[in-house]
């Protein structure tokens, strides 16, 4: 498609005044082409042009004035009369009042904008222009306040069903109430036969976890190929013109170190700079990730977004104020130190094309980078790589609803917004919000892209993170089985069966191992009569059934896991997983109390600890410089 | 002084019974051959009686020679007879005794044999009768074979461990479970020889053993000396009694052969497998005791070998092995030639005194009164054995102790006992009787602490010893033994009356506690015999066995001691309180959240009011 004309002129006088070489608009104006977008927004995907100088020239092709807009020349409570989401969609803002009607500043002029300025502001409003970081910033700080309570407390006001705001409800509490009274009930009438009944139930669980998980893993296996075979081709079909805008979001907190890495990451996608809208999510008070974001100059397509303070201080919290000022018709969030594949996102639009109307989300694998770093992060590629590589595909093949994982999950932008994003109260916002797709009538896919990231190196770290998630599964099997009629009637039978093994099973089994471990320790070491009366012939065949069969088929896929990726020598660690379990619980029980005593606190995970990192950055550190 | 040797005695505690008009049946009397006996009589005692008339007859020959025989009639029901014995029925030390029970129908009416509601019983107080002088008694092999089973045993006053271990030897060997151990310090008298005197003095030096036979009151007594006297009486009740056959036995050793290898033949189990003609069915039993399997193993598997003869329709018979009276399986024997045939044996069937039952039938070819019916033989060959297997592991309950204790036992006697040894050994008697095989070695040992190896031990004491966790603590104060339905069975005083006996372990080690009661010690006869079989904990008084239980699975007892302070005893005494208060805590907390929901709910109502 050939540029428009608004580009040409643009172009040219750019060339006129010395702003930009023959050569460097030769390939913005290829890259506008092939991209098929505005000259402006090609080089801004560039660092040709400081932002202040091309605006100037905007201004001038335009014969409007350029102006700069700071708090004292903004009129916020005029800006906050008019849609934030339209002014933002437009780069349009107004910022002063005047007798004969408005000034209006734009980041777009053209007649697009004209028409939505006539609309909006009336038709004797005064058009200036003023630079995209201006615009957005000006909006940001009008509806800081109400952007920040949307960001909170949307998804409590306008579902409150669905929020984690409240940790249990009152039937909760009397549901757990009378079966902890009906527990204590059989204790003191008949304790041994309690405790059998009990028994009973445990194993019967232990047997449905490892079953279930076998049967994820066979199911999840045939469909895979297939599918990511078509979705690799029609990825590599796609042309860039054709490609829509695409939102990625990188929240991030107290992690300066890592954003050159991120940013070398995003430009390695293999997708059009212009056409991302990426947005660095930052805390406020995160002032040393400020002003390393600021430093590194990045291209304008990076758009810094700050959080205002306010509890709780989540990522879902920030993500959600950041949607406000999303612009694709897609979004994605990766971690700060998150290194997708570069064909992820045009594997996404493709998955997206072949999917059905009511898939709202695509899920893409993640893994890590430094995995053989040390036992743990073996230990954590195995637990991932079984996790999204194995089990995942099963659970969508069952219509099981996916729990999404922390980053590289890709949603379609209406959706996300008409499901109020994600639940700030909530630690592991992404797994519930994809229960809560499911629930809604959504549909979410998994593809055969990875997002590597940084394993944690540390025990402590990791404790640190996984209690985070189990805390966060907590959460959600409170939410979503708050109606459990109504939770049988929008996943169904299957859908229940999952989320009660993949979501309750994970935390119950994360709290009762010690106690399996116990009795069979006791067992080791006493004999059986210390334990003989609690386990009657058909528990204790199937509870031997679960030890040996159960734990060594959880062993077998560990191990099995890593082959789809072609590293068998991590098969060799997958024996030790057994210690792995360990930490597990002890992540359990931390994030058991941390569910009782601060349920919204964010146990934050300290990223850039990997020597591989520190490489990444000092690498990352010498290309920025070089490109500056 | 008369010597009466009767059935009972020999074992046939319910005499000897025919039915169906025919039977055989041959007594062995030991006679041991030195003395010169005054006098020998077989006296007979005979039960009979039959439903139809029919004409039947009791002989009884003496070492071949028959010497009595009897016509019986439908209208006598009993009978005696006193058949006198020649010295010289006497064979190797033996006098063969055999019953033949035979009739017929009339010519008149033909009728079943099995229809013929006859039987003839050689009563048990039947036996002979010896007459002979009491210094004829002078060696120790001729008092081991004469004397009268129930023995009273003589110690010294101030005996020792030495003596306690030959007491508790001399109780396993002489069946003091059975109640035929006395200790009581009545005189023997004449003429009647009821109850052997043995006296046993351990010395500090000179020969292990030595025995002597000794005149007392007319009637012979056996002095056991010597630093370890159990062991002269072992031989003397084992194959190699006769060995002592001197005025004087002096012995160092007498030692049985452990069985090795993984086979325990039936016939090394002293069982009948003698062919026998079966008419109908006959049963063939081998009786065994836990002791007989070597420590460490258990029986898996029954392989049997049997053979039976087959009838003129070419049919064979159907032996079923029961053990315990658990039906192991059922073959057919058709093959007229030995069957190798193999039965698997569950975990649990094992006890402490076991019986294995071969049942072997066929049908009958007889009838139309032409013929009588005729048996074929059928036969347990030899080669039958219980196949053991590694496995078992430290015992828990009392037959597994038995099972452990077969190559010997340790001994320890609390200083502190509160008994003297005579009153004492009732207690540890019948206990040493039950548990102890008879092979076993006893080992004294001065406390707990000089324990060795993985030998078990039998410790008798007041208190609980040292390293052990017994299931009835006595140093925890007052005691409560409530049975399932909760009704107090033993508590306080009347516990600390009672005996009572445990298993424990002491580093690993198996064992026996046995605390004494202080109430007079139970008495045990034939007819209330002491068992301690399956369980880990009996109770005894003086009227014999009050309970044997297992406290660890469904046991029959539960054991509180309200004034313990064990946490454990305390969670379980106040169980219900602990919960209910649990309970209490949990739900006024759960009506704390509700009222903090609540006026949360109505906050905003008041705000907009």
């Amino acid at each position: 498609m050939p540029l428009d004309r608004d580009s040409e002129a643009i172009g040219a006088l750019l060339l006129d005044r010395g702003v930009l070489s023959p050569d460097q608009l030769t390939a913005a104006e290829a890259l506008a082409v092939d991209w098929n977008v505005p000259l402006v927004k090609a080089l801004q995907a560039r660092r040709w042009v400081r932002s202040d100088v091309l605006y100037r020239q905007i201004a001038f092709h335009h014969g409007v004035r350029q102006v700069s807009l700071t708090p004292d020349s903004v009129d916020d409570a005029l800006i906050r009369g008019f849609d934030p989401r339209a002014m933002n969609d437009m780069l349009t803002v107004p910022v002063a009042r005047t007798e004969g009607g408005m000034v209006v500043a734009t980041a777009r002029p053209g007649p697009s904008t004209l028409l939505f300025i006539r609309d909006t502001f009336g038709p004797s409003a005064e058009i200036v222009v003023a630079s995209h970081f201006d615009i957005s910033l000006t909006l940001q700080r009008a509806f800081r306040e109400t952007h920040s309570h949307d960001a909170v407390f949307a998804l409590a006001e306008l579902d409150p069903v669905m929020s984690a705001k409240s940790v249990v409800t009152p039937p909760q509490i009397l549901t757990i109430y009378v079966l902890i009274s009906l527990f204590l009930l059989g204790l003191a009438l008949a304790p041994v036969g309690t405790l059998i009944a009990l028994n009973a139930v445990l194993t019967l669980f232990y047997t449905g976890n490892f079953l279930f998980k076998a049967t994820l893993v066979w199911v999840g296996g045939a469909a895979q190929e297939k599918s990511s075979r078509a979705i690799a081709a029609e990825a590599a079909l796609l042309r860039d013109a054709d490609l829509p805008v695409y939102t990625v979001l990188v929240p991030m907190f107290r992690e300066p170190e890592v954003l050159p890495i991120l940013a070398q990451a995003l430009r390695n996608l293999d997708y059009p700079l212009a056409k991302l809208d990426i947005k660095i999510v930052l805390e406020e008070g995160d002032h040393d990730t400020i002003e390393a974001a600021r430093a590194l100059d990045l291209e304008a397509v990076f758009e810094i977004v700050l959080v205002p303070p306010s509890h709780p201080q989540t990522k879902p919290k920030a993500c959600n104020y950041a949607l406000r000022y999303a612009q694709g018709d897609f979004l994605v969030i990766f971690d700060a130190e998150d290194k997708p594949e570069p064909d992820q996102l045009k594997k996404v639009v493709a998955a997206f094309n072949q999917s059905s109307p009511d898939t709202a989300c695509i899920q893409c694998r993640l893994n890590y980078y430094n995995s053989r770093e040390n036992w743990l992060t073996r230990m954590f590629t195995l637990d991932y790589s079984l996790w999204f590589d194995l089990m995942l595909p099963g659970l969508e093949r069952l219509k099981v609803p996916i729990p999404l994982g922390g980053t590289s999950n890709h949603f379609r932008m209406d959706v996300l917004r008409e499901l109020n994003a994600w639940d700030p109260f909530n630690v592991t916002e992404d797994a519930d919000l994809g229960i809560r797709l499911t629930q809604k009538g959504y549909r979410v896919g998994v593809i055969d892209s990875t997002t590597f990231e940084e394993a944690n190196v540390s025990i402590p770290n990791w404790i640190r993170q996984r209690s985070r998630w189990i805390k966060g599964y907590m959460q959600t099997f409170l939410v979503h089985s708050r109606r459990p009629i109504h939770l049988w009637q929008s996943i169904g039978a299957a859908g229940v069966f999952g989320f009660v093994f993949f979501i309750g099973g994970t935390v119950l089994s994360g709290l009762l191992n010690p106690l399996v471990w116990s009795i069979f320790i006791a067992w080791m070491v006493m004999g059986t009569d210390a334990v003989t009366q609690y386990f009657p012939a058909p528990i204790l065949y199937m509870s031997m059934l679960n030890l040996l069969a159960g734990n060594g088929l959880l062993i077998y896929l560990t191990m099995v896991a890593p082959f789809r990726r072609r590293w068998t020598d991590l098969a060799l660690w997958g024996p030790t997983v057994l210690g792995y379990w360990v930490l597990m619980t002890v992540a359990a029980y931390k994030a058991l109390s941390q569910l009782v005593f601060n349920p919204f606190y964010w146990e934050k995970t300290q990223h850039g600890l990997s020597k591989h990192t520190a490489a990444e950055v000092a690498e990352a550190s010498t290309v920025a410089e070089a490109a500056q | 002084m008369i010597r009466d040797m009767t059935l009972a005695e020999l074992g046939f505690r319910n005499g000897v019974t025919f039915r169906q008009l025919s039977g055989t049946q041959t007594v062995y009397f030991p006679v041991p051959t030195g003395p010169q006996y005054d006098s020998m009589e077989f006296h007979l005692s005979v039960a009979t009686g039959a439903t139809t008339p029919a004409d039947r007859y009791v002989q009884i020959s003496v070492a071949g020679r028959i010497l009595a025989t009897r016509g019986l009639s439908s209208d006598e029901n009993s009978f005696a007879l006193n058949i006198p014995i020649d010295a010289g029925d006497v064979q190797s030390g033996f006098v063969p005794i055999r019953f033949d029970y035979s009739g017929a129908n009339t010519e008149r009416v033909c009728f079943d044999e099995r229809m013929s509601g006859d039987f003839l019983t050689i009563e048990p107080q039947s036996g002979l009768r010896l007459v002979v002088g009491p210094d004829q008694i002078a060696t120790s092999d001729v008092f081991a074979g004469l004397k009268p089973a129930p023995v009273v045993l003589g110690l010294p006053d101030n005996a020792g461990l030495a003596d306690l271990a030959a007491l508790t030897r001399a109780s396993a060997l002489l069946d003091a479970e059975r109640g035929l151990v006395r200790f009581d310090t009545s005189p023997n008298s004449g003429p009647d020889w009821t109850v052997a005197r043995i006296n046993i003095r351990a010395t500090a030096d000179g020969p292990v053993s030595d025995m002597t036979v000794a005149t007392e009151n007319a009637l012979p007594e056996l002095l056991v000396t010597g630093t370890d006297p159990q062991i002269g009486l072992a031989q003397l009740l084992s194959p190699w009694a006769g060995l002592a056959g001197e005025a004087r036995t002096v012995t160092s050793a007498a030692n049985q052969p452990a069985v090795s290898g993984n086979r325990l033949p039936l016939a090394a189990l002293g069982g009948d497998l003698a062919s026998r003609a079966v008419k109908g069915s006959e049963d063939f039993t081998v009786n065994f005791s836990a002791s007989d399997i070597p420590p460490g193993k258990v029986v898996s598997d029954l392989v049997v070998t049997a053979v039976s003869g087959l009838d003129p329709e070419g049919n064979g018979a159907t032996l079923t092995v029961a053990l315990n009276e658990v039906l192991l399986g059922s073959r057919t024997l058709s093959a007229g030639e030995p069957q190798n045939l193999s039965f698997a044996v569950p975990a649990g069937l094992i006890g402490s005194e076991n019986t294995l039952r071969f049942h072997v039938q066929r049908q009958p070819v007889a009838g139309a009164c032409r013929y009588t019916m005729q048996g074929y033989p059928a036969q347990i060959l030899p080669g039958s054995a219980l196949v053991l297997a590694d496995g078992g592991g430290e015992a828990q309950e009392f037959y597994e102790l038995r099972q452990a204790a077969g190559q010997g036992v340790q001994l320890v006697i609390d200083r502190d006992l509160s008994l003297s040894s005579a009153e004492l050994a009732p207690w540890l008697a019948g206990v040493a009787g039950s548990i102890l095989p008879d092979r076993a070695p006893v080992v004294s040992r001065a406390d707990m602490a000089a324990l060795q190896g993985d030998m078990p031990f039998i410790v008798v004491s007041d208190t609980e010893p040292a390293g052990s966790e017994a299931d009835v603590r006595l140093s925890e104060g007052r005691i409560e033994i409530r049975d399932t339905a909760g009704e107090l069975l033993f508590d306080g005083d009347g516990l600390s009356r009672i005996g009572v006996v445990q298993m424990i372990s002491v580093n690993g080690v198996a064992g026996l506690w046995l605390k004494p009661g202080k109430g007079p010690a139970p008495v045990w006869t034939e007819a209330t015999p002491l068992r301690l079989d399956r369980g880990n904990l009996a109770l005894l008084d003086e009227r014999g066995l009050v309970l044997a239980t297992s406290t660890q699975a469904g046991g029959l007892v539960e054991i509180s001691y309200p004034d313990a302070t064990r946490l454990a005893d305390i969670l379980e005494r106040y169980r219900v309180w602990i919960i209910g208060g649990l309970w209490l805590l949990i739900t006024l907390f759960v009506l704390g959240v509700f009222q903090r929901l609540y006026r949360r709910h109505n906050a905003p109502s008041a705000q907009d009011d």
